[in-house]
């Protein structure tokens, strides 16, 4: 469904990605983690075209990305809910997942979609005409995911959904994630803190300075030691930092 | 149902509301007062036509002037009468010269041509944001006046053109005022719109979910462009005299004090700003014309308007900067709210 290879960007003379190959295929739930400054937003960035790489190939159903503006690579069914969520604090929580419909072709469907949503997110509907701005930060997750999945789409990328969020909402936010990528939506989350993603993705990528340092299943990450080995660099064992 | 209904329009209907109690008590007084509020909704028709640019887009224009402007000369070149026309204005091409329009007529054919100009000279402006998509818009005003200024033969240049048919009383005023405000109401619940006021907080989130920018913006900006020129029109037919000085500098400080004063981020701020400050504004003219305590005579010198107005934004702009509304528009009475309505 997704494939990026050989991407290198720059901002400047810092080189945020080098070289980074990864593969998505349809109904995968896929992973990627890798410490501050990894990469790892850049690399969604890169893939919904707000951030242009100096070079390498991002294609998604073998029609090339890099170069498309935004808008268009929505319209393809790529959707990401980016780090800090970014939702429109001023505008309503209804008004929101409007938005979320706006690529849709089919408006009557759209419009019962955003009832749905506000069914299956009981606290979006209860908040409808509140400001979205005042919601909590795990409301404001939902209605992100929520706002995403309107647009219908086939690729949902997310970046740091468990970010600043109490432990009990992450996972909450993890078994809605689960749920769309069992009804068929192929889901790409990256996260700092391996935890959670670990038991819930399918397949997982390791990033560290820009560069892919592990790929596989989670489970060959499973030994604690593994996991610092691919995450930090370590040769050996954990070792105190200098 | 009709509930439903109330509550979903009730921003519009209210502020429709208000201006009927207005206009009706204003149809009472003395000439001189209805002359004060039919030119206070006139100038609201401009807010509105701005408000539906700029509250919704949050790119802040100082270029509008410019559309009342191709708006009033253009509905002048269409109805005034050929033998005026064949004096003041010798330029004019034939179909134009020997073009008598009914003043309705006239007018909506000069907001199509505004709304034509807009287009071509907002295609390049609603790739830009910020200041430079502001200065870019004012720039566009300074290019208008100069060739409206320069252009005698169909403008009859910096003199006054006069003759134009009078037709703007009180309650054609109030009925334009409510279409603009009804066109804006209807345009920020449009899709459009929503996709408009969520660029206007974030523009790359905006772009993230699939909205196309500086379609939005143009649609927007055409728009308001039209109804900015309705603005410069009704004006023209309530003077019966035109000028290029009307249109320029003075009443772009006007209207936008007016939109920030009452905020731009709503409906009701636009009309609570444009009559909160033509009731200052009227009341620091009668200072400037002078009034009489027992026996001294106080008259303040002349600029008082434009200086009190200034001084007023000023202060708005420091301790309310979302402005008198703050953004929200007229709340609902509890009787149509569910959540504030009592059970029977």
């Amino acid at each position: 469904m997704l494939q990026i290879a050989g991407l290198d960007v720059r901002y400047g003379p810092i080189r945020a990605l080098r070289g980074v190959s990864i593969e998505v295929g349809r109904g995968e739930f896929v992973g990627i983690v890798g410490p501050n400054g990894a990469g790892k937003s850049t690399l969604l960035l890169s893939i919904v075209g707000m951030v242009r790489p100096q070079s390498g190939r991002i294609e998604h159903d073998g029609t090339a990305l890099m170069g498309r503006p935004p808008e268009e690579i929505v319209r393809r069914g790529i959707a990401l809910v980016p780090e800090g969520r970014e939702i429109f604090g001023e505008l309503t929580v209804e008004e929101n997942l409007r938005l979320g419909t706006t690529i849709r072709k089919d408006r009557r469907a759209a419009e019962a979609d955003v009832e749905r949503m506000m069914k299956e997110f009981p606290i979006l509907g209860e908040r409808r005409r509140g400001q979205a701005g005042k919601l909590s930060g795990g409301e404001q997750q939902q209605l992100a995911i929520a706002r995403a999945m309107l647009g219908d789409p086939k690729l949902l990328l997310l970046d740091e959904p468990s970010l600043g969020l109490a432990p009990l909402i992450t996972k909450q936010v993890y078994q809605v994630l689960k749920r769309l990528n069992e009804a068929g939506v192929t889901i790409l989350v990256v996260e700092q803190n391996p935890k959670r993603i670990m038991k819930a993705a399918t397949r997982l990528y390791v990033l560290r300075n820009g560069q892919l340092a592990f790929s596989g299943p989670p489970e060959a990450l499973e030994r604690a030691e593994d996991l610092d080995r691919a995450y930090f660099g370590f040769n050996e064992k954990a070792r105190p930092l200098p | 149902m009709a509930r439903h209904a109330i509550r979903l329009a009730w921003p519009f209907l209210s502020l429709a509301l208000l201006l009927l109690i207005v206009a009706a008590l204003g149809s009472l007084a003395p000439t001189v007062i209805q002359r004060v509020i039919t030119e206070a909704f006139i100038r609201l028709v401009m807010v509105i036509g701005l408000y539906l640019f700029v509250g919704n887009s949050g790119v802040l224009s100082f270029g509008h002037a410019a559309f009342m402007m191709t708006g009033a000369y253009g509905a002048a070149w269409l109805d005034i009468p050929v033998k005026s026309k064949k004096i003041f204005l010798k330029g004019l091409p034939n179909f134009l010269g020997q073009a008598e329009f009914p003043p309705w007529l006239a007018a909506l054919c000069a907001m199509g041509f505004s709304g034509l100009i807009a287009l071509i000279v907002g295609v390049p402006l609603v790739r830009l944001s910020g200041l430079a998509a502001s200065i870019g818009t004012f720039s566009v005003l300074v290019i208008v006046f100069v060739v409206y200024s320069n252009w005698n033969e169909v403008t009859n240049g910096t003199s006054s053109l006069i003759g134009l048919p009078i037709y703007v009383d009180l309650w054609v005023a109030y009925g334009c005022a409510v279409g603009a405000m009804l066109a804006a109401f209807l345009f920020q619940n449009s899709r459009l719109g929503l996709a408009l006021r969520a660029s206007r907080e974030d523009e790359v989130a905006a772009k993230a979910i699939g909205v196309n920018v500086p379609f939005s913006r143009l649609v927007a900006f055409v728009l308001s462009a039209a109804l900015v020129a309705l603005g410069g029109i009704l004006q023209a037919h309530f003077l019966g005299a035109l000028n290029v000085l009307q249109f320029y500098i003075g009443i772009t400080f006007i209207t936008i004090a007016m939109l920030v004063v009452g905020g731009t981020g709503s409906l009701a701020g636009a009309v609570i700003g444009t009559g909160a400050i033509s009731l200052v504004f009227e009341l620091l003219r009668q200072l400037e014309v002078g009034f009489t305590v027992g026996a001294t005579e106080i008259q303040l010198p002349p600029g008082l308007r434009e200086l009190g107005v200034a001084v007023i934004m000023i202060v708005i702009l420091i301790f309310r900067p979302a402005g008198l509304m703050a953004g929200r528009e007229i709340p609902l009475p509890g009787l149509f709210n569910p959540s504030t309505a009592r059970a029977p």
